[in-house]
């Protein structure tokens, strides 16, 4: 941060998760949400925002995350160290358990934020590429509704995948 | 998540306490039902609590995009709406793929020639003698022994086998089709051969065209031309996948016109 920030006097937004926690954000922070910038552009922004479909913990990461992402960026750091540090920061920060990296993934898409729903998703994909079905069905809670015939049957049209 | 919740001091309030309900001070970002989202902890200590947590279709495809060709593949017995979900000709969107890039050499006489195809991702390598072994996927040799590969488009690759009887072969290397092309007419000519492939609306296409053969012409009466002029008779056969079978055509070129 550099002074002459820290002197004028910062805008910030009251964001409200689902389960009713409040966390008080700087402008810097709340742009990277596109669901907001939009909003502040369209001079439609309230000092407190509700946002439905996020609990606060999942909240919480993504400031984390968009906070972590707006210092990098303003803090005068050459690009390829920002760069750097940020690839070493989304690295630490994909580090969670699958189901909050899941909850992350659908904020990320709900407030509109590309990066972190990029860094999601890939992240998500690279955890269940060598995983079995039935570790994928658990993971993404799904049945199996194949009968033991139609299963067979899919297995054996592409059980060159299955090597 | 103790340290998260130091660097972050969620403010927590009792929302009615403070009055922060307020409808002229509230602005909400339109819920939509996109999570299905059973939270059953309000006591705002941070822990996850048990919940259903159903993934909605979009974000699914989104990740199912990002994965490899052959986790792809063998998802598709996860559930039938996942087989329905890849299974869909859009899932490939043939126009954010990666084009195939293909390189070979024609080093001829000198061993193994490296052929490598890249897709979504997908790497292989293989040599050409006397048959593929990839560490990807192994093409069957029995179905295309002696293999050259003589042209390709888009993902496919149209090969020629045989010493002395040719026959043509298409392989999509991504889904490890192969399809044989039935008998053409002279399977010992070696004439120059052009592939084309086109997808439509999921489905794809494609022609193999070969030149079988040429003649001099002498005295050949045009239309437009009021004396007999000299040309080239070519001979084509033609192989559509619409029509799948092998056609012959003949073209006449004129030397005054070439």
């Amino acid at each position: 941060m550099s002074s002459s920030t820290e002197l004028t006097e910062k805008k910030v937004f009251l964001l409200k998760s689902l389960d009713g926690v409040i966390f008080e954000v700087e402008e810097s922070v709340a742009v990277q949400l596109e669901v907001i910038r939009e909003l502040i552009e369209g001079d439609c922004a309230r000092p407190f925002i509700s946002l439905y479909n996020v609990t606060s913990e999942i909240l919480a990461l993504v400031i984390e995350y968009c906070k972590h992402h707006a210092e990098t960026c303003s803090g005068g750091t050459s690009a390829t160290i920002a760069d750097e540090d940020l690839k070493t920061f989304d690295n630490e920060f994909m580090n969670v358990d699958e189901n909050i990296l899941l909850e992350l993934c659908s904020a990320a898409d709900y407030l509109d934020i590309k990066s972190l729903f990029e860094l999601t998703c890939r992240t998500l994909a690279s955890l269940i590429k060598d995983r079995t079905i039935i570790e994928v069905r658990k993971m993404f809670n799904v049945e199996n509704d194949f009968s033991v015939v139609e299963e067979k049957a899919v297995r054996k049209e592409f059980a060159w995948a299955f090597k | 998540m103790a340290e998260q919740e130091k660097m972050i001091e969620p403010l927590v309030y009792e929302c009615l306490n403070i009055g922060l309900s307020n409808e002229n001070m509230e602005v909400g970002i339109n819920p939509q039902p996109l999570v299905t989202v059973c939270h059953q902890n309000n006591d705002g200590t941070g822990e996850f609590s048990d919940k259903e947590f159903h993934l909605p279709r979009e974000l699914l495809l989104e990740i199912l995009s990002r994965l490899p060709a052959k986790s792809i593949f063998r998802f598709k017995c996860v559930c039938k709406e996942w087989l329905f979900l890849i299974s869909d000709p859009s899932f490939l969107r043939p126009e954010d793929l990666i084009p195939w890039t293909l390189l070979f050499q024609y080093d001829i006489g000198t061993g193994p020639r490296p052929i490598r195809l890249n897709n979504a991702g997908m790497h292989c390598f293989f040599s050409n003698e006397p048959a593929f072994s990839t560490p990807n996927f192994l093409f069957p040799s029995e179905q295309i022994p002696h293999p050259n590969v003589v042209a390709s488009n888009d993902d496919l690759l149209l090969f020629r086998s045989g010493d002395h009887e040719l026959v043509y072969s298409v392989c999509n290397p991504f889904t490890r089709q192969c399809i044989t092309l039935p008998p053409h007419s002279r399977r010992t000519n070696y004439g120059a051969t052009g592939f084309i492939s086109r997808i439509g609306n999921g489905v794809t296409t494609y022609k193999v065209v070969r030149v079988i053969g040429s003649e001099n012409i002498n005295g050949f009466q045009s239309v437009q031309a009021s004396t007999p002029c000299e040309g080239y008779s070519l001979s084509f056969e033609r192989f559509s996948s619409e029509i799948g079978e092998w056609r012959n055509s003949k073209v006449i070129l004129l030397n005054s016109l070439t």
